[in-house]
């Protein structure tokens, strides 16, 4: 499974920040993977025939897209926060470490 | 006493004696009222209920009509709000540095647009200011949600706690004020337009906080955001838009100050917080040919700009500043009228006489 997570508008526009991450689920440590796998499924990414809501935009609110590819399958979610959902808050608070820590390797 | 002591099913404590606790009593007190206060929205209710009363009725109460009132909430690191009550409107500061700067900011903000515009709150109606401050973890942002303030800690290695700039918070809640008057869609020039404004009256705040003078200001917005890690000093700058950081993790300021740089792009609501540093740069440019207090013309000249009824939810760059050199006109004089037209014309937005 590949996950490409990428986010815009939040209070500044950051270039560096804005540039999409990819991650590539088969790379990572077991447990890692798991995880991933089960936010996706708890998220209904590919579920869902109808993708969540984006809801209103408030101004300088942060707005995410994640598209998730595990091969068979491959669909896009867009979401401005706040994110009521639960699920999908959880995939992209956890995304968004991922983000973090690649931002780290470069 | 209020109706609703005996009518709805709320503590058996009048709300406003709970605020009083609130505010005066010991920090067990305090912890026990603002609880009680925030589990079942009681504090909204106390609201709903002045709202309603008398005027009589209304002077035996703490707020007098045109006060600020604030509540600050802590998220305690969950994505939820307001998250539980914390500081409350007349309370001494807490042990939480991020919610005292949250309170001070909002009332220097409420200061602000009362004292200079006499404008009563974000909506000219005494609207309440609440804050939620620890909104989830690592979080690298604050907004506006069109109800409330919510800020990030931020992730401690590129940006510090978002309740560190009294700019942003002031930018911020001037969304709301652009919400309640011109209402300018978050797209495009009219998008840029509405970040500028709250770029502008962020800037102002901390002018007038300060005291500063348009020439003495340093016209950054968001300064002591970034950690020492980063290569920048805020997160734009009025005076020189695209040269507020510059650094491996976050690239450069995208910002353009004229009209031949311009980003024509679909991210970031087309362009939103990059084309804002045209405007930005006008009101700059605008705010030091006049001079002084950059509140007291300039200033002026934008709020009744942002409050005129010609101005349209999708303004251009072009209507805005045709408007803002005849309001300086209406309200000032020739040479602010031809001072304005200069700034808008230095930033390559031409504005027929």
């Amino acid at each position: 499974m590949r996950i490409n997570f990428s986010m815009d508008g939040g209070l500044a526009a950051f270039p560096g920040l804005a540039k999409p991450v990819a991650i590539d689920c088969d790379a990572l440590a077991p447990d890692e993977r798991a995880r991933l796998h089960q936010l996706v499924d708890r998220a209904g990414v590919f579920a869902s025939a109808e993708p969540p809501s984006a809801g209103a935009n408030p101004a300088d609110a942060r707005r995410y897209t994640i598209t998730v590819d595990d091969g068979a399958r491959r669909s896009t979610v867009t979401v401005a926060e706040p994110i009521s959902n639960g699920a999908l808050r959880a995939l992209i608070s956890q995304l968004r470490t991922h983000a973090r820590a690649a931002r780290h390797e470069r | 006493m209020p109706k609703c002591a005996t009518q709805c099913r709320c503590t058996i404590l009048p709300p406003e004696l709970l605020l009083r606790i609130a505010q005066r009593g010991t920090k067990a007190q305090r912890d026990a009222a603002l609880a009680t206060l925030a589990a079942d929205q009681t504090m909204r209710l106390a609201r709903a209920t002045y709202e309603l009363m008398e005027g009589g009725a209304r002077s035996n109460l703490l707020v007098p009509v045109g006060a600020k009132q604030r509540m600050v909430y802590d998220a305690e690191h969950r994505e939820t709000l307001p998250g539980k009550a914390t500081r409350v409107e007349g309370a001494a500061p807490i042990a939480d540095v991020d919610a005292n700067e949250a309170y001070d900011g909002l009332g220097a903000t409420f200061d602000f647009y009362a004292r200079v515009y006499d404008r009563n709150s974000i909506d000219d109606e005494g609207l309440h200011l609440d804050a939620t401050v620890h909104y989830g973890r690592h979080y690298d942002n604050a907004f506006w949600n069109g109800q409330q303030m919510v800020f990030g800690d931020g992730d401690g290695d590129l940006f510090n706690r978002f309740t560190v700039s009294l700019d942003v918070i002031a930018h911020e809640l001037t969304h709301g004020v652009t919400g309640d008057e011109a209402q300018l869609v978050y797209l495009g020039q009219a998008g840029a337009l509405n970040e500028s404004i709250s770029d502008v009256f962020g800037a102002l705040v901390k002018q007038y906080a300060q005291r500063k003078r348009a020439e003495d200001a340093d016209w950054l917005i968001g300064e002591g955001l970034f950690t020492s890690r980063v290569n920048g000093v805020a997160l734009r700058s009025m005076k020189a838009p695209g040269t507020a950081f510059d650094d491996p993790v976050l690239g450069r300021d995208p910002q353009p100050a004229t009209m031949a740089d311009y980003v024509h792009t679909t991210a970031d609501s087309g362009g939103v917080h990059t084309n804002s540093g045209i405007p930005n740069h006008a009101f700059y440019l605008a705010a030091t040919a006049l001079g002084g207090y950059a509140w007291e013309k300039a200033g002026r000249i934008w709020y009744e700009t942002l409050r005129d009824k010609r101005l349209k939810q999708t303004a251009t760059f072009t209507q805005f500043a045709r408007y803002t050199v005849q309001n300086a006109g209406h309200l000032f004089g020739v040479a602010e009228r031809q001072a304005v037209a200069g700034a808008w014309e230095a930033v390559g937005v031409r504005v027929a006489a």
